[in-house]
């Protein structure tokens, strides 16, 4: 170590501090209380939206010539699904974004409770990608003919993953289990936030048929190739 | 002590878990663990104590919302100091200021009450500080920032990186140029 660097570990002694704070825990406590409420009130604003959103969407797709002048987002929980004009080219990825993982491991990083399929043979592999939300966790069933499921948290407003797909006939909304769902019964491109909220990350791909449901504090999607009726049937088998 | 250690950690990591679960007595253990570094960390990004104490509240606030998104078994202090960072820099920008360092006030008597070679010495060593903290605010942010984190704050170079949001060898770079800066303003009696 140089004098230099001896000087200024010296120096860390002398330099003016607030003093600690020994009420900062009470302050703490308050900002989270407060916070707490503002995060409800942004919930409800959310399913207001939501359901504002489906109405709107249901209009849309019921009135061609209604499609392209109104807005084309719909969001379900922290995921967002885009019609646009052109979906921007992309590779078919094979293997779902993040980093293969055990299961057990995934369970230990994710911060929620993994939800799998009942009475389906055990998950071949799964995966586990960094989002803006905390851990986007994709259990692969099936390895011949994959069927992924994928789990995240949604947290306020802003949506973590997008869909952009260009035909609206192949945008569906469904309930499940009383809540909005929806059908994409075409390749779509499919893209999610990163860990610092910052970007779209490059873990972009073409997706196969998916089912894009809600159970919070989760978001979930089912994909493969399966039929609508088929999807249906295995979310309802996701606990 | 490698004992007193573990046992600190593994105690930290408990607190940790049990704050994940809900658990808001554990998170005010973590606070009250943690004020200190936090608010001197808030301070030197910050560069005033008002905004300081704010950023630290704050932060403090954030990190219970996002322990849903701390890793298990990962070091706590530098992911909690990294949120830490975030909010005394967003505080710093608002208002528009570029932080600063600044010596604590003078305690006369540290001079006085002792012998005149030795509070000669120390008015010496006042005015060799004094150097040194202009030096520093001098320094670009980012450069400051890392030697704040290593010497003024006393964190490993890992967690300095952790903190600040940098590869480990950006970490080493910068503070490697802002010695060597530093030492060549300062003159050749700080090696």
């Amino acid at each position: 170590m140089t004098e230099l660097e001896r000087r200024l570990e010296a120096l860390a002694s002398e330099l003016a501090y607030p003093q600690a704070d020994l009420r900062l825990r009470p302050r703490v406590r308050s900002l989270i209380v407060e916070q707490r409420q503002r995060r409800r009130r942004r919930r409800r604003g959310l399913l207001l939206a939501l359901a504002f959103s489906a109405a709107l969407l249901a209009t849309v797709l019921a009135v061609p010539q209604a499609r392209s002048a109104l807005g084309r987002l719909l969001d379900v929980g922290a995921e967002r699904v885009q019609v646009v004009k052109r979906v921007r080219p992309a590779s078919q990825r094979l293997v779902p974004p993040g980093e293969l993982v055990s299961l057990a491991a995934a369970q230990r990083r994710a911060g929620f409770r993994i939800l799998l399929l009942r009475r389906a043979s055990p998950p071949a592999a799964a995966y586990l990608a960094e989002t803006e939300s905390g851990a986007l966790v994709t259990v692969v069933y099936q390895p011949r003919r994959p069927i992924w499921l994928s789990e995240f948290r949604a947290h306020g407003l802003a949506p973590v993953a997008s869909k952009q797909t260009e035909q609206y006939s192949s945008v569906q909304l469904l309930s499940l289990n009383g809540r909005p769902a929806i059908w994409l019964g075409k390749a779509h491109l499919f893209s999610y936030l990163d860990s610092s909220g910052e970007r779209l990350v490059a873990h972009l791909r073409l997706a196969a048929k998916t089912l894009v449901w809600q159970r919070p504090p989760l978001t979930l999607r089912l994909e493969g190739r399966l039929s609508q009726a088929q999807a249906l049937r295995l979310a309802r088998r996701v606990h | 002590m490698q004992d007193e250690v573990g046992s600190r950690w593994s105690d930290e990591a408990e607190l940790v878990r049990r704050a994940q679960a809900g658990d808001e007595t554990a998170f005010g253990m973590l606070i009250d663990r943690h004020q200190g570094i936090a608010l001197r960390t808030a301070t030197l990004m910050a560069g005033n104590a008002s905004d300081a104490e704010d950023a630290t509240q704050t932060a403090f606030a954030k990190a219970f919302f996002a322990l849903g998104r701390f890793r298990p078994g990962a070091p706590f202090r530098p992911w909690l100091l990294r949120i830490v960072v975030n909010e005394a820099r967003n505080q710093r920008r608002s208002g528009a200021r570029r932080a600063s360092l600044a010596l604590r006030a003078f305690e006369a008597g540290r001079a006085t009450d002792v012998s005149a070679p030795s509070a000669e010495r120390t008015l010496l060593e006042r005015e060799r500080a004094h150097s040194l903290v202009d030096a520093l605010n001098e320094l670009p942010d980012r450069e400051r920032d890392v030697l704040a984190c290593r010497y003024l704050l006393g964190l490993t170079e890992q967690e300095t990186a952790t903190t600040l949001k940098l590869r480990l060898a950006t970490v080493r770079s910068r503070r490697t140029r802002a010695l060597k800066r530093r030492r060549t303003q300062l003159g050749a009696d700080d090696d």
